[in-house]
């Protein structure tokens, strides 16, 4: 069994502590798995987000990935912490961009995951926070079907709502956040 | 807005967007707004946003069920009777992490049962079948008994690639093994086969890629067994480059099987592999055959990520199969222990040494340390089951380090700038260095058996884990930009290191701090830096002392460590005392068959040749090499540097023969088994150019030196101490040979050295010194060059305070030959001083330079002065000066002898003979010393029969006289030496020459 299998058992024993745990066990695994493929891939090459989040799953769940195929957890918190590592990535970026183009900065493993699609991942992440506030089921369902790469069917099925449901409501949320972006975007 | 409110407003967005015309979008917002302005805006906004939204967030999703099911590969198996290609299904024989293999029966061109192996879904199917095309013809050359042939390979409907093969019915070797609870002999044989099958495929240009044990079968249904390696050629046909596409999905296809892939394979994404990425992967196969096990876990290796796995293929060394089987004991049994019934201690017994090292050889870390061939493996298989040595051995403490150092030799002496890469690969080697430590403090661990349990090596091996964790972060901390522009070399971050340790950074742990302190010192000592060495020697033995315990093993090898870079620092009284305390408690602790022991006893050894006590060297030497010859076995690297010790104390004693013998072994034996490019293979090249030296062999002699001084410059370095003193041998037998022109760019290399060290800021007085020194006095002579030298003499003086007669006698021969004859005078009456305060043996060489400088400058009563201060002293009389009668004469014969004005030396001396012969007693031994003078005034003359009689008489009735100053007696041996080589009769020479007691630190070293 491994480390987050057994977090995930303890989940579902009811322990809400173990949440935390499960989260950070998912983040270092999405930066390891970054920081690994960066080093051995040639310059320039860029990782699917969506991509990594499902190696960390095999790799984290070991033979029992079949088991925990539709854990919310896992998934939930892979989205979580993918949101947060690019989020973190593109806040330092913009820093930099704004501390008067130094020549010198860590390179950040960050860097070269790539999202389906180019967005203002910060505008992104404040409308998000934004929509957790007056929804957050449609919020999450954002984050696993973005984040996490997953279905609007499967992120469904993580939290717990009908196909039906899931889609009339990623159908709203995608109105919303591109609503809610496009007034940033006029307020510059 | 609320949650109510938010859902309120989704509701009403998703009704709106069921409507499909505008009108009706238009009244069902009429209809639910109704005055509520701001609803309806948003509302509207929102559609508009929906309509506008395109592609927004709507990225394409990656099935987990599709991740899941590529990564488990549970595809639908094949039905019985269908075709693929000509070839019809009979039945399933097995599944693998590629697939599937299916018993088929083939119609066409012969009918015949196959087997057809169908690859899993992911690959590239034409470039797999490309590949197996480019490597067909190949593959048909190939013909061996033990070899199952590949007959062809297509793709299936699906587009799967399959391959056709050979139908083996058999079972896999290691199943083989166990089934038949085969002994470990009969494993061991059983490989042969397996290595010659390989060979095979060598020849013919095929590397396997992949050998495991479900490549390599065992038929059933022969007599013998028999084994057959099979899928040559379909490793490298699916081998694929990870790309971001395989990313995770070809992950496990990737990694196929890690606990058989070599470093090389794991390296370079399985790109350049040659023929040695096999020998490994037989090496592994072995190990598995031993143990039972592989050597790195399979579940452990699962379960890392693919970083890890790397890392650890190419990084850690896996415990020695014998180890293996000891840790073992505790837990699960290893399977050939429970096939035959044999404990785990008695098992560990019989793979201990040969086994462990052949194994370990083929699996070297670095290709080209393994078999180059597995004939070669074979080779060594075959000669262990004929109880014959074993070309594999051991590796020594430190070995490896030094195969980094000579591995990064060009980076690092050409002084080049070193980035993260040279960084990161001294952490590797410095990571190496302290398995192989471990690997000895297992050894250690082994032969106490009955004490060691899997707990102590687990204990051992997380220590280790921390150590070398530490000086990973310590060495990576070495800021590349910092040290960008200047020079980072193995020494740079070992100083860095240093610091750190200085600095009290492990202080909080002091079992670490000893480790880490071992292995600088090690380090430092492989590199010829001895005093830092001496520095944290001294520091690791004191805490092991306090912490383990003064009769701990560790704590025992640690003072055997600081004894040996005692002993090479000249230190040997101290050396000889530790070297003595550490056996005698390891004799009782340990046992005197210990390999520890025996590596004390003579380090002992050692330490008692240095100061010329050759009998006790010699009695020492014999005891333990006897026992080393037992225990060790004959090519063990320490019984290797035994035998060669043993041949140098010999060539001390004069027992030429047996020096002769044994030096010619050591030197045959160490090129066999460590190769050329090994430390202790180039000192034996040393060791017997210096016998043949003696024997005035210059030629042979001149060529042992020759290639000893090239691989130590290589090896060691251009400024290693062993290097230097290879380099002074060579420059010797030249100008023995009076070949100027070959001495010329030794002699170059020489100066260089002297001015590199004198240059450095962190020059010492030494260092400047004899920089100085070799300016003066070097051959060929148009190499001198006085004033250039002024400087560095006048630096090394000042450096030293003036309290080093040798210094100040440097500097008084500079300023002389560069006319400052007053400077030089002073100055030599300084050396005179401190010579006569410190009764250094060169006093009496001193007071005849400063008589001759001051007699050149015309001043007589001044060197008439010295002279008889000379006399009082050496005496110890308390006579009156110029009570001695005929002493003058005697100083300015001597010195005219000096300056090569025999004929007048000749005149002066039979004066003073006349004189002293009246006025001393019969037989003092200054009319002996005058003789002696006088005999070299003669040969000085050319008129050697007549010079032979008096330098000999003159020594003769010195040697025994217990009034005669010791330096008068070697001046007198000096002097017979001088006649007979001029004279040309070397033999004669080098006899007197072993008369000469040697002054420290200046014999080459044996150590």
């Amino acid at each position: 069994m491994t480390d987050v299998t057994r977090i995930l058992e303890d989940l579902q024993g009811g322990d809400d502590r173990a949440t935390d745990r499960l989260l950070s066990a998912v983040y270092g695994e999405l930066r390891r798995l970054a920081a690994s493929k960066l080093s051995r891939e040639p310059p320039g090459q860029t990782l699917q987000a969506t991509a990594l989040v499902h190696e960390a799953y095999l790799r984290l769940l070991g033979d029992e990935a079949a088991k925990w195929a539709n854990s919310v957890h896992f998934f939930a918190a892979a989205a979580e912490a993918m949101r947060r590592i690019l989020v973190e990535s593109a806040r330092r970026k913009a820093r930099i961009k704004h501390g008067g183009g130094r020549q010198r900065r860590e390179v950040d493993e960050a860097d070269a995951i790539l999202l389906p699609e180019s967005l203002d991942l910060i505008a992104l992440d404040e409308a998000l926070e934004r929509l957790t506030v007056d929804d957050k089921v449609k919020a999450d369902l954002v984050k696993l079907r973005y984040f996490a790469g997953l279905t609007v069917e499967q992120a469904g099925r993580v939290l717990g709502i009908s196909r039906a449901t899931a889609d009339r409501y990623w159908t709203f949320a995608r109105a919303w956040l591109y609503n809610e972006m496009r007034k940033g975007d006029e307020a510059d | 807005m609320t949650s109510s409110e938010h859902s309120k407003l989704e509701q009403l967005f998703s009704a709106a967007l069921e409507k499909t015309t505008k009108g009706e979008r238009e009244a069902f917002l009429e209809g639910a707004c109704g005055d509520d302005d701001a609803l309806r805006t948003h509302l509207q906004q929102l559609l508009k946003g929906h309509d506008q939204a395109g592609s927004f967030l709507d990225g394409p999703p990656v099935d987990p069920d599709e991740t899941l099911e590529a990564a488990t590969a549970t595809t639908a198996t094949i039905s019985t009777g269908r075709k693929i290609g000509r070839y019809k299904i009979l039945q399933e024989i097995g599944e693998g992490g590629f697939g599937f293999v299916y018993m088929a029966e083939q119609e066409e061109p012969v009918r015949r049962k196959v087997a057809l192996k169908i690859i899993k879904l992911g690959m590239d199917t034409r470039q797999v079948i490309a590949r197996f095309e480019a490597e067909r013809q190949a593959l048909a050359l190939m013909d061996h008994p033990n070899i199952s042939r590949v007959f062809d390979a297509g793709a299936t409907e699906t587009g799967r690639p399959y391959f056709v093969m050979e139908l083996v019915k058999g079972v896999t070797i290691t199943q083989y093994c166990n089934d038949n609870n085969l002994a470990i002999p009969e494993r061991v044989a059983l490989m042969l086969p397996v290595c010659h099958a390989v060979q095979h495929a060598h020849q013919k240009g095929v590397i396997h890629r992949d050998l495991k044990p479900s490549n390599v079968l065992v038929t059933l249904d022969e007599s013998d067994p028999v084994p057959k390696v099979i899928d040559f050629g379909i490793a490298k046909a699916t081998s694929q480059r990870l790309t971001e596409k395989t990313l995770f999905t070809g992950f496990r296809d990737f990694i196929g099987t890690p606990e058989y892939m070599s470093p090389d394979q794991a390296q370079l994404s399985g790109l350049d592999v040659d023929t040695r990425t096999d020998i490994y992967s037989l090496g592994v196969l072995l190990y598995e055959l031993l143990t039972g096990a592989t050597p790195f876990d399979a579940k452990t290796l699962r379960d890392s990520s693919f970083e890890e796995i790397r890392r650890t293929i190419r990084e850690v060394d896996p415990p020695r199969p014998s180890l293996r089987l000891l840790m073992q004991r505790d837990g699960r049994a290893a399977a050939p222990a429970k096939s035959h019934e044999t404990g785990p201690v008695a098992l560990s017994r019989s793979v201990r040494g040969d086994l462990d090292w052949i194994v370990m050889k083929a699996m070297e870390k670095d290709r080209t340390r393994r078999y180059a061939t597995a004939k070669d493996l074979a080779d060594d298989i075959e000669r262990h089951l004929r109880n014959e040595p074993v070309l594999a051995g051991p590796p020594g403490v430190g070995y490896k380090f030094r195969k980094f150092v000579r591995r990064h030799r060009v980076s690092v002496l050409a002084g080049s700038l070193v980035g993260a890469a040279l960084l990161t690969g001294i952490t590797l080697a410095m990571f190496g260095l302290i398995e192989a430590n471990r690997s000895r403090d297992a050894l250690a661990l082994e032969r106490d058996a009955a004490q060691a349990s899997a707990t102590e090596a687990q204990r051992q091996a997380a220590k280790s884990e921390t150590l070398s964790g530490f000086l990973r972060n310590m060495l990576q901390s070495v800021d590349p930009t910092k040290a960008r522009g200047r020079e980072v070399t193995v020494l740079y971050v070992l100083d860095e290191a240093s610091g750190h340790i200085e600095d009290g950074t492990l202080a909080a742990q002091p079992d670490v701090e000893a480790s880490v302190r071992m292995t600088l010192g090690e380090t430092y000592e492989a590199l010829g830096r001895y005093a830092d060495a001496e520095t944290h020697l001294n520091a690791a033995v004191a805490i092991r002392n306090r912490r383990l315990g003064e009769a701990h093993p560790d704590a025992l090898r640690s003072s055997r460590v600081l004894a040996g870079v005692l002993r090479l620092r000249g230190k040997f009284s101290e050396a000889e005392a530790l070297l003595r305390e550490t056996s005698q408690i390891q004799q009782r602790v340990l046992g005197s068959e210990h390999i520890d022991t025996l590596a004390t006893m003579n380090e002992l050894a050692l330490a008692l040749w240095g100061p010329g006590r050759y009998a006790e060297a010699d009695t020492l030497h014999r005891q333990t090499l006897a026992i080393q010859r037992r225990v060790l076995g004959e090519y063990h690297v320490d019984t290797l540097e035994s035998i060669g010790h043993l041949g140098m104390v010999c060539r001390a004693l004069d027992k030429n023969d047996e020096a002769q013998t044994l030096l010619r072994e050591a030197l045959e034996r160490c090129q066999r088994t460590l190769g050329d490019e090994h430390p202790t293979t180039t000192m034996a090249m040393n060791n017997l150019g210096l016998f043949l030296e003696d024997g005035e062999d210059h030629e042979q002699a001149e060529g042992l030196f020759r290639r000893s001084y090239e691989l130590d410059r290589r090896i060691l370095g251009p400024d290693h101490p062993r290097t230097l003193v290879t380099m002074y041998s060579l420059l010797r037998v030249l100008r023995a040979q009076q070949k100027v022109a070959e001495t010329r760019p030794i002699f170059i290399d020489r100066l260089a050295h002297y001015k590199r060290a004198a240059e450095s800021p962190e020059a010492t007085a030494v260092a400047l010194h004899t920089y100085a020194w070799e300016l003066l006095n070097g051959e060929p002579e148009d190499l001198r060059d006085p004033q250039a030298a002024l400087p560095f003499a006048r630096r090394a003086v000042e450096l030293d305070g003036g309290v080093d007669a040798n210094m100040l006698d440097t500097l008084a021969m500079v300023l002389h030959q560069t006319g400052d004859a007053s400077g030089a005078i002073e100055t030599l009456r300084q050396a005179v001083a401190v010579a006569r305060a410190g009764g250094l043996f060169n006093r009496a060489e001193l007071e005849d330079k400063l008589i001759s400088y001051l007699m050149e400058s015309g001043d007589l009563v001044g060197a008439a002065t010295v002279s008889l201060g000379e006399a009082a002293t050496s005496l110890g009389e308390t006579l009156i000066p110029g009570s001695i009668p005929g002493e003058a004469l005697s100083v300015q014969g001597e010195s005219l002898i000096r300056q090569g004005r025999y004929t007048e030396a000749i005149n002066v001396l039979s004066g003073c003979l006349g004189i002293q012969q009246k006025g001393l007693p019969e037989g003092h031994w200054r009319v002996a010393d005058t003789t002696s003078l006088l005999g070299a005034a003669r040969a000085g003359t050319g008129a050697f029969e007549e010079a032979e009689g008096l330098v000999l008489e003159g020594f003769r009735k010195m040697e025994f006289h217990r009034g005669v100053p010791d330096e008068r007696r070697t001046l007198a041996i000096r002097r017979i030496v001088r006649l007979y080589r001029a004279w040309g009769k070397p033999d004669l020479a080098s006899t007197w020459l072993k008369r000469l007691p040697a002054p420290p630190g200046d014999r080459p070293d044996g150590g």
